[in-house]
């Protein structure tokens, strides 16, 4: 398979992934907004933070306010990393690949960008929002599903797997980040302790994780528990100890993998190393940009490996 | 309300594919007719409509230059398809064929022997002052002697009901992706008039041309790789080279993908390392192929690539230097070739063409433009044509002047009429005009596509078809009497 069109399957399957966890993110907020309306203004900046988004909208937005955050986190494609911009670049990539993936799953990709498109404005009110955030999720899942059941387990597919599993563990370890920042938030505004779950409850529901949670653990949802089960869970696919797994697989079908196997593996050490209880209480958020900058290295070891052009 | 009254429509127009005169049935197209009357006018814009999110949904667009962010744009497809009968098709067909082998002899000849100069059939001059004449190629003998191997005509049915061929396109023709969408999604509107006729499939045209590269792979083993070079995304035609990469199996690339080993052979950058490139079917012109022996600055070819191909460790299709023989100029000449290389009378007519550097018919241009349609000799997709019917006095000076200062630039033909066929445009149904592109293959064996691409000016009364400039296509429907 040329280079070229390994690097563009990868970011195919980053950027379906990323437009995926937008929209949970942005859900998790929603659902938030619903329950705890005294905190809106402090969460749309916590959500900027977490997306690495807040700079850029400061450039064009005087203030912060529940219209301007969610038009520029899903709709605004001056924001190379809102929702709708990931689902165009995926249907580029997509449409530079269109001979290597299935004609539908092209079809596909391209209607769930044309769709998003289209009825973006949608996403603004908060009547229609979260229709919209649940047909984005579906269809991007419906993706993954065509995917994985009309793919040959080859050289491309695991590209493609490779960019979304990446992708993954990273927003995981952000929605991790944007749980634990909230519930730190209504600590500190001295509401009760039922609020906080609430919080974590809301973390696992957006990333469907809820009932895959209650199956696993029996105790009542709290912080220390989620925490441990989005990291350390190897049997959800949205853990990162899951992700990690996939990678290992994906990785293991490859030539020349030696590198890219050696730093995934120093993202398991990493995650290995965390102790959910104690990282609440301080360092969680220094402890999670540590991990992203693992699968940072992991990524430009792919990079390195497979798609730089050597001679 | 959009009205179907075949009398009324057919009053619009001099001569048409599908109806005759007083509204009846051209033989064929019959049973269309009255079915296109039983659904109705709201009912064909209902399909219309679906058409077009068909077309969206597959994702089946062409490329405008200098529109900014939006690049592509959805294809621009007529629900009514056009029908040809099966009996005249054979001759057509047969008719391409002779083409092509005589252009390939031509080509052959151009670059080694040079015979048809020396008994004086084609003069010498108009070949080697065309612009289109490689050096870089001479002395070169391509497997099975052929040049071109695929190759789009252009045919026009004038007034008196006869077919003409218009142009060969033997460079980098485009339109066959769109051939093959265009049925599909007739397939999709129509479903059930794939059951009241017999029509002549074309879905075995990838594998026909995957057949074609095969045979022209230096390596001469059974599984040789294919890669179709494109300029890349922003090409107007690249949904075309994805589309047919993908439809044969062969690796869609461009030109920083490819590198030139020590040993001459081209290579393919890949997870693993290099891997040999047998056949190379090149979307991108001459001039950007290899900034070794063509233009310098270009970015999108291979530096050494003629070095690979000029000894023999590549087959590239079509050759380069190809361009040669697609001139308008030399085309004149084509019935000759016909005659001097395969003994045979033409089987397809010529327009008429008078060329400019030949003072006396240079004369009879000058003194007829407004008659005539002038056209550059070496420009394709409809650029720097003058329609002399059409043009103000000004434009028409203005050739004048072009013509003078550059004759052998410049040839003219006499203003056909093009015929039409029934064509939705807006909520109308009206009789637009239409040409036909066919596409012919010659490797070890030839093949022509059954029918070909149907372009139509979707504009009334507009006689220019070539989507670039706004026009659209159609389905065509080569069905057995």
């Amino acid at each position: 398979m040329l280079s070229r069109v390994a690097e563009r399957l990868y970011w195919l399957g980053r950027y379906v992934e990323r437009a995926e966890n937008t929209a949970r993110l942005v859900t998790v907020n929603n659902n938030l907004l619903l329950d705890l309306p005294g905190s809106a203004s402090a969460l749309w900046e916590l959500l900027l933070e977490l997306l690495a988004a807040s700079q850029s909208f400061r450039q064009r937005h005087a203030a912060v306010s529940e219209r301007s955050v969610i038009r520029w986190l899903v709709a605004d494609q001056q924001n190379p990393g809102s929702l709708v911009s990931s689902l165009r670049a995926a249907r580029e990539n997509a449409r530079t690949v269109r001979e290597v993936i299935p004609s539908e799953s092209w079809e596909l990709i391209n209607d769930l960008y044309w769709s998003a498109q289209d009825t973006a404005d949608s996403a603004i009110a908060r009547k229609t929002r979260q229709a919209y955030l649940d047909s984005i999720l579906l269809k991007s899942q419906q993706f993954a599903g065509m995917l994985h059941n009309t793919m040959s387990r080859r050289e491309p597919f695991q590209f493609i797997l490779l960019g979304a599993t990446l992708e993954r563990a990273d927003m995981t370890s952000r929605i991790v980040d944007v749980g634990a920042a909230s519930a730190k938030q209504s600590r500190g505004s001295g509401t009760v302790a039922a609020h906080e779950n609430i919080r974590w409850m809301n973390v696992l529901l957006s990333l469907s994780a809820y009932q895959m949670y209650r199956q696993q653990v029996r105790e009542r949802v709290n912080g220390p528990d989620v925490v441990r089960f989005l990291l350390h869970d190897n049997s959800f696919p949205h853990a990162i100890a899951w992700c990690v797994d996939e990678l290992e697989h994906a990785l293991a079908s490859l030539p020349h993998n030696r590198l890219a196997l050696q730093a995934n593996r120093r993202v398991l050490q990493h995650l290995m190393r965390a102790n959910p209880a104690a990282l609440l209480a301080n360092g969680l958020h220094e402890y999670l940009d540590e991990l992203q900058v693992e699968l940072a290295k992991l990524h430009d070891q792919v990079v390195n490996t497979w798609f730089a052009l050597r001679d | 309300m959009m009205e179907i009254n075949w009398p009324e429509y057919v009053k619009g127009t001099v001569c048409d594919e599908l109806v005759a005169g007083g509204g009846r049935a051209r033989p064929g197209a019959a049973s269309l007719l009255k079915h296109l009357r039983t659904l109705g006018g709201e009912e064909l814009l209902h399909r219309k409509k679906a058409a077009e999110q068909a077309i969206r949904a597959m994702g089946i667009t062409f490329t405008v230059y200098s529109e900014g962010e939006n690049l592509d744009r959805l294809w621009p497809y007529d629900i009514i398809p056009r029908i040809l009968r099966a009996a005249e098709w054979a001759r057509i067909e047969t008719g391409l064929q002779q083409r092509l082998t005589a252009l390939n002899c031509f080509i052959n000849d151009v670059y080694n022997d040079q015979k048809i100069f020396r008994d004086g059939v084609v003069p010498r001059d108009v070949v080697m002052d065309a612009g289109n004449f490689r050096e870089q190629c001479a002395g070169i003998k391509p497997l099975h002697g052929v040049w071109a191997h695929i190759c789009g005509s252009d045919l026009v049915r004038d007034r008196d009901g006869k077919m003409y061929v218009l142009e060969d396109n033997l460079r980098v023709p485009s339109g066959v992706s769109y051939m093959l969408e265009n049925r599909r999604i007739t397939k999709r509107v129509f479903p059930e008039l794939f059951e009241s006729y017999n029509i002549g499939p074309i879905d075995e045209y990838p594998a026909q041309l995957f057949d074609t590269l095969a045979s022209l792979s230096p390596r001469g083993q059974d599984d040789p790789e294919i890669a179709v070079l494109t300029p890349g995304i922003f090409n107007s035609a690249y949904f075309e080279h994805a589309f047919l990469a993908q439809q044969m199996g062969a690796e869609l690339v461009e030109g920083g993908d490819l590198v030139i080993g020590a040993d001459d052979c081209v290579y393919m950058r890949t997870i693993r390392g290099l891997a040999r490139v047998d056949v190379i079917y090149r979307r991108i012109d001459d001039a950007f192929l290899d900034p070794e022996a063509f233009r310098p600055d270009t970015m999108l070819g291979v530096a050494g690539l003629m070095r690979a191909w000029r000894k023999g460790k590549v087959a590239i299709a079509n050759a380069p230097g190809t361009g040669v023989a697609d001139d308008k100029v030399v085309y004149a000449y084509v019935p000759a070739m016909i005659k001097y290389y395969l003994d045979e009378d033409a089987i397809l007519p010529n327009v008429p063409t008078y060329l400019c550097f030949d003072p006396k018919q240079r004369q009879h241009v000058l003194a007829n433009l407004e008659h005539l349609v002038v056209k550059p000799a070496n420009e394709s997709g409809g650029y720097g044509i003058m329609i002399g019917p059409a043009a103000s006095r000004a434009t028409r000076e203005q050739f004048a002047k072009l013509i003078q200062a550059n004759p052998r630039n410049y040839v003219a033909q006499p203003t056909l009429s093009l015929s039409t066929t029934p064509t939705i445009l807006g909520r109308e149904l009206v009789p637009c005009h239409i040409d036909l592109r066919p596409f012919t293959l010659q490797g070890a064996k030839h093949y022509v596509t059954a029918g070909g691409l149907t372009r139509v000016a979707m504009r009334r009364g507009s006689l220019v078809v070539n989507s670039s400039q706004g026009g659209g296509s159609k389905d065509t429907w080569i069905v057995a009497d």
